[in-house]
């Protein structure tokens, strides 16, 4: 079962090789820019001495301001990358096989329909993900290694003012953590973009916006109102509030955020709230309507071919 | 043996346009079955119903199971090509030997090795760069390193040249081919499978005007090739067409004695082509 479900997944990687050829390069182009940014002032002479300096005095703000924005160039970036190629994946992920009549072959072998429609949510869901975490932790290994070098040439010790100041674990837990809640969170959209692709008799691009739009606009118009556009645009901030928590309470403050930068004693672990997340209505509630489409999906793959 | 293919009553309609009416018929193991018909004559239809492609009203069994319903485990026993040009363009052939391995508890990679060791496909090459006769070649060898029940083969030779057509009508008879395997074969080139086939079905507007095996076919119909002298006494036996050649009448008979048309000139079984055309011109008519 596991090995169907394995190679039925690569098999999606293989024909989407955007999926971790976008992220790879994003991460490539981030590394450059630094290796280029470091270069350039090793030939402009930028004092490198002066900034160990101050890395010394500064202490542990600095250093754990430097690491939050490693975190963010890194996984930041790369979340946006992932975003776009999974989008652009699942609509085309039960079109490309109709188009290219290459569905007369597949449903050849022994592989269900539901099977079939699984593995390309688990690809969009969980190894799409994975496998950009994964890209965003080696990323941010280089740039520690370039930030090492740097300190070394400013005459700072590395061990000391880097190394044993950023919590390296922690953020590699946090990285995957974010991004994989975030992915379980927004499942509904992608089970909503595979739908649309089961059915598309062209571009499943404007079956993913038509309906929403006219939807939301008659919803305007007849009532009024903008419940619609209003349970959409909610399902965006939301995530963080049931993924996360801040050590003084539910919500995420400003000050919690300036308290971590500012060194308070915070484990980044604490920040983590998986029990809430996997309790909260809103992912499940998401899991059950991700089901409703997958359904649809597979209901039309079967009559489609 | 008992019938691998049992088929009752099955209608398939799209919309007011009725695909296939009312068929039904069975299929003994070990036999090479061609289905014959004209385009649109619902052929592809009653295949995909028998692969469980499509929903049909009526009665279908395949090896015993309902083909829509339980198309996953239908497909290990049985195999088929829809259509030779439909493997992904962007896979690798090592790659999809990995992927059917995996899937498909009958199927034989070592087998499918040795068969395109054989032709110029290499594991490496992606199937996009390789020629139109070349996919082909990789997709039936792949398809024939499955141990099925059942292989069917809908138009398996469609726009490959007449050397690799007999190449393969070869390799089907004599590797493939045994007492517990069925094949049904769909085409439009008729006298290249006309050899190797047990039975034959002619399909015309969704209905079966014929069914017959290979030797009942010569006891059923008789050409007579007669002078325009006895053309008159031979049009006494009602023939089911007339054909002229080299100013000789071509005439087909449906169950008239041998015997009895022997006296009046040239006597032969009828080539499926020729029984054909005179099938259907006489359901025209």
């Amino acid at each position: 079962m596991l090995a169907r479900m394995k190679i039925l997944v690569q098999r999606e990687l293989w024909e989407h090789k955007a999926l971790y050829v976008a992220p790879a390069v994003m991460a490539g182009l981030v590394v450059f820019g630094f290796v280029v940014s470091f270069v350039w002032s090793l030939i402009q002479g930028v004092p490198f001495e002066a900034a160990v300096a101050a890395m010394e005095i500064g202490g542990q703000q600095i250093n754990l301001a430097g690491s939050a924005a490693l975190i963010g160039v890194s996984s930041g970036t790369l979340n946006l990358v992932l975003a776009i190629v999974v989008f652009f994946y699942a609509i085309d992920a039960l079109y490309a096989e109709r188009k290219d009549k290459s569905i007369l072959f597949w449903r050849s072998l022994p592989v269900t329909d539901t099977e079939t429609v699984l593995s390309k949510l688990l690809t969009a869901v969980i190894a799409a993900p994975l496998i950009t975490v994964a890209i965003a932790l080696v990323t941010q290994v280089v740039l520690m290694v370039l930030f090492t070098l740097a300190l070394l040439v400013g005459g700072g010790n590395p061990i000391d003012l880097l190394w044993k100041q950023v919590p390296f674990g922690e953020l590699a837990l946090l990285a995957v953590y974010s991004f994989m809640t975030a992915s379980l969170w927004f499942a509904p959209f992608i089970g909503y973009f595979l739908f649309c692709s089961s059915f598309a008799k062209r571009s499943a691009l404007i079956w993913v916006f038509l309906p929403v739009t006219v939807v939301v606009m008659l919803e305007g118009i007849v009532g009024q109102s903008w419940n619609v556009l209003r349970v959409i645009g909610e399902r965006f901030p939301s995530h963080s509030l049931a993924a996360y928590s801040a050590p003084s309470g539910l919500e995420f403050k400003e000050e919690d955020f300036e308290q971590f930068v500012m060194g308070a004693d915070i484990s980044l672990l604490d920040v983590m709230a998986p029990v809430q997340f996997l309790t909260s209505a809103g992912l499940w509630v998401g899991f059950v309507i991700t089901g409703v489409f997958l359904a649809g999906a597979v209901y039309f793959r079967r009559l489609r071919a | 043996m008992s019938a691998l293919i049992k088929a009752a009553g099955v209608s398939k309609k799209f919309g007011n346009t009725i695909a296939v009416d009312d068929v039904s018929f069975e299929v003994a193991p070990g036999r090479i079955i061609g289905l014959i018909g004209p385009n649109g004559a619902g052929k592809t239809t009653l295949l995909k119903a028998v692969l469980g492609l499509t929903s049909y009203e009526g009665d279908i069994s395949v090896c015993g199971l309902d083909p829509f319903r339980n198309r996953r485990e239908l497909m290990h026993t049985v195999s088929y090509v829809a259509d030779v040009s439909v493997l992904p363009r962007w896979i690798r052939v090592d790659q999809l030997l990995d992927y059917v391995e995996t899937l498909h508890p009958n199927f034989n990679r070592s087998a499918a090795e040795t068969s395109l060791s054989r032709t110029k496909v290499t594991l490496k090459d992606k199937v996009k760069a390789l020629s139109k006769g070349m996919v082909a070649q990789l997709h039936l060898s792949i398809i024939m390193a499955i141990d099925a029940k059942i292989l069917i083969l809908d138009e398996p030779t469609l726009g490959l040249d007449i050397l690799f057509r007999k190449a393969f009508y070869t390799e089907l008879l004599n590797d493939y081919f045994d007492d517990e395997r069925t094949i049904i074969i769909t085409t439009h080139q008729v006298e290249e499978i006309e050899n190797i086939l047990t039975d034959v079905m002619f399909i015309d507007d969704g209905k079966i005007v014929l069914n017959e095996t290979i030797e009942s076919i010569g006891d059923r119909y008789t050409e007579l090739m007669v002078g325009p002298d006895q053309a008159e006494r031979a049009r006494g036996f009602a023939p089911l067409t007339e054909r002229q050649v080299f100013g000789k009448s071509v005439l087909t008979f449906e169950g008239v004695a041998r015997a009895e048309l022997q006296e009046l000139g040239e006597v032969r079984t009828p080539g499926l082509a020729d029984l054909f055309v005179a099938k259907l011109s006489k359901e025209v008519a």
